[in-house]
């Protein structure tokens, strides 16, 4: 039995590309945009489901137009159409603006399995794979780090880790889930993924809701002043240096 | 592939580019954190190596009816150019793997043998070797002594072969070896398709070699090693233009292992100059340091227009010996000299076994010797003169 997935991607700064700027103290964004992490798990879950069950894997991305990229990847590693939601200024809307534009979007497509990340790596709010599933009215079922289909499809068997433990649930589709690290570990797109990619069909909308004013407002980020500064025990023979440190950690309660 | 427009020339297209930017990510985070782990310990990585032929690596040059992906000998450079910007070693497994095992089966099997070697070497299953070098000698393939005698409609082949990439580790499957055949009173060259196992067929222990560590390299003797007619390659008696025909293509992968060589030492030596201070500010400011780095940016990018043109003419379809010989030529030369440099900026550190630059320094020199000598090349490139006769 197939199982149609939709996958929520989110375009996102390449965190190994960001620079602190030290005067400032503000970050200077440099390299491409990428998939963020959890949903690159996302993605590669969809696909595996897709190979081992059938279906067909759609990403949508809501971004400004031609922020294809991050669906681009999404496609060569597997994925069989995109959908990509222009807003004129995506970081001028708050989670529960975009999850009403995601949503309003997904309500026209079918599916039987909604996947997102945990959360995106530059705000780190997981709010939008929640408030999708609480506007479509879909089960949600969070930080899931394994899936497992049973025969017939449609019904799922998902883990997901709690802070004293872990959860199995047993669920019917359609759902959505967010996905976690442990998931499963993302592919490379192959070479031929990537040449077939630009064959595969993505569909650019735009959004046909009206953003609501916002409701959240975000300073710049800016890095923490670092205050400790170490102490370095220099200039002693090691044995003495070692009875200073065992000395001080004691002082500390640290041992 | 389709013709090349003149920006292409000195443009990679959006295939290209998206294929380096892969292959830039899987060598930045697959190879990059234990090549010098594979390096002192004498590792060939061939989970590493299995992995870049599942992501098509092997196959991009070959067409698709045989597994590839047929994305031209440009795109091909460029794949052999990222993955030795991060480890040599890796470059010469995939770049000798394609050219010289891989595109003899091309240009000269049989359907059959096509099916049988090229499909899976395209598709990254397994490994193929090519063998024409002896002990004896190695441009000079008049001086081969290899033999192979007919004997019960078999082909006896005895010899032993030097310096061979790709013959003895896990993943190989076959090697193609050139032996003399004795033909109407003579004994040209003649070349056979050995699978890894036949009798008779001994890989030797691996070289210790001054570099490239993690790669392959071996001798392989030949021991009243039988295999049957289906062997052959090519048509008897023409083991030569096997063997020749393949060099120019595998001229212009030395050419790309050669730039990405350069294009890392010269990264390593640039990060390391800005962050160097001496005298109360970075190196990089001063003159000495900035100019060295300054030619050297220019030499690489020379390097690789010379190796993107010979690869753009092979994939048109026109001759590229002259252009094959001056882009291996030039760039194993300046990849010689970026490392050099790059040693030298570094300094005390630099001469020490902790960083990626003594690599570097050792993969390099084996760029001006391997697939013709630096004045071999000269040579080939004199006679396409007319200066030679």
């Amino acid at each position: 039995m197939a199982l149609n997935s939709v996958v929520l991607v989110k375009q996102v700064p390449d965190m190994n590309a960001v620079k602190i700027d030290r005067a400032s103290g503000k970050p200077v964004m440099g390299g491409q945009n990428v998939v963020s992490s959890y949903d690159a798990y996302a993605i590669e879950e969809a696909i595996k489901l897709k190979e081992a069950h059938g279906g067909e894997v759609t990403v949508i991305s809501l971004g400004a137009p031609g922020a294809k990229d991050v669906i681009t990847r999404a496609l060569a590693m597997g994925a069989d159409r995109g959908v990509l939601v222009t807003v004129p200024d995506p970081n001028a809307l708050d989670t529960l603006a975009v999850a009403q534009v995601l949503a309003k979007q997904l309500q026209a497509m079918t599916f039987d399995l909604l996947l997102a990340g945990q959360g995106s790596d530059d705000y780190e709010d997981n709010h939008v794979g929640p408030q999708v599933a609480e506007l479509l009215g879909l089960p949600l079922v969070s930080n899931v780090n394994s899936v497992e289909v049973a025969e017939g499809g449609h019904h799922l068997t998902l883990q997901r880790d709690t802070e004293d433990g872990r959860q199995i649930l047993e669920v019917d589709t359609p759902v959505l889930l967010t996905a976690i690290s442990g998931l499963n570990e993302p592919r490379y797109p192959s070479l031929k993924g990537i040449m077939g990619a630009k064959k595969k069909p993505i569909e650019q909308v735009a959004a046909d809701v009206e953003p609501a004013a916002d409701r959240i407002t975000w300073s710049d980020p800016v890095a923490p002043e670092r205050t400790v500064t170490g102490t370095i025990v220099q200039g002693v023979p090691a044995a003495d240096a070692a009875k200073q440190l065992v000395g001080w950690l004691k002082e500390q309660k640290l041992i | 592939m389709s013709t090349m427009t003149s920006c292409q020339m000195f443009e990679l297209t959006d295939d290209q580019r998206a294929l380096r930017d892969t292959i830039r990510e899987f060598a930045e985070s697959e190879i990059a954190p234990h090549a010098g782990e594979w390096d002192e310990t004498h590792h060939f990585p061939a989970d590493v190596v299995r992995q870049l032929g599942e992501l098509g690596a092997m196959g991009v040059a070959f067409p698709e009816e045989y597994g590839g992906l047929g994305a031209g000998a440009v795109a091909m450079a460029v794949v052999v150019e990222e993955l030795a910007r991060i480890d040599s070693s890796i470059a010469v497994t995939v770049g000798a793997n394609v050219s010289i095992a891989g595109e003899p089966v091309l240009l000269f099997g049989t359907e059959e043998q096509k099916q049988r070697w090229l499909v899976p070497l395209a598709r990254g299953e397994h490994l193929g070797a090519f063998a024409s070098t002896e002990p004896g000698g190695g441009s000079d393939v008049r001086a081969s002594t290899t033999s192979a005698r007919r004997e019960d409609g078999c082909w006896v082949i005895n010899g032993t072969k030097a310096f061979i990439t790709n013959a003895g580790n896990e993943l190989s499957a076959f090697v193609i070896v050139t032996a003399r055949t004795p033909i109407d009173g003579g004994a040209p060259l003649s070349a056979f398709i050995v699978p890894n196992g036949t009798l008779g067929y001994e890989p030797q222990k691996p070289y210790r070699k001054l570099g490239w560590h993690a790669s392959d390299t071996r001798e392989l003797v030949f021991n009243d090693c039988r295999v049957p007619d289906e062997a052959l390659l090519g048509p008897l008696g023409k083991g030569a233009r096997v063997f020749l025909t393949p060099l120019d293509g595998g001229r212009i992968g030395v050419a790309a292992m050669s730039v990405g060589l350069a294009q890392g030492a010269l990264e390593q030596a640039t990060a390391y100059a800005k962050e160097r201070t001496a005298f109360g500010a970075p190196i990089a400011r001063q003159q000495a340091i900035h100019f060295k780095l300054a030619d050297l940016k220019t030499q690489i990018e020379a390097a690789r227009l010379l190796t993107y043109r010979a690869a753009a003419l092979k994939e048109a379809g026109k001759p590229f010996t002259e252009e094959a010989a001056a882009a291996k030529l030039f760039a194993s030369e300046v990849a010689v000299r970026a490392a050099e440099e790059n040693l030298q900026i570094h300094g005390g550190f630099g001469y020490i076994e902790e960083s990626a630059v003594p690599r570097f320094y050792r993969d390099a020199k084996i760029l001006t010797i391997g697939e013709g000598t630096s004045e071999i090349l000269r040579y080939v490139i004199a006679r396409q003169m007319g200066l030679t006769e």
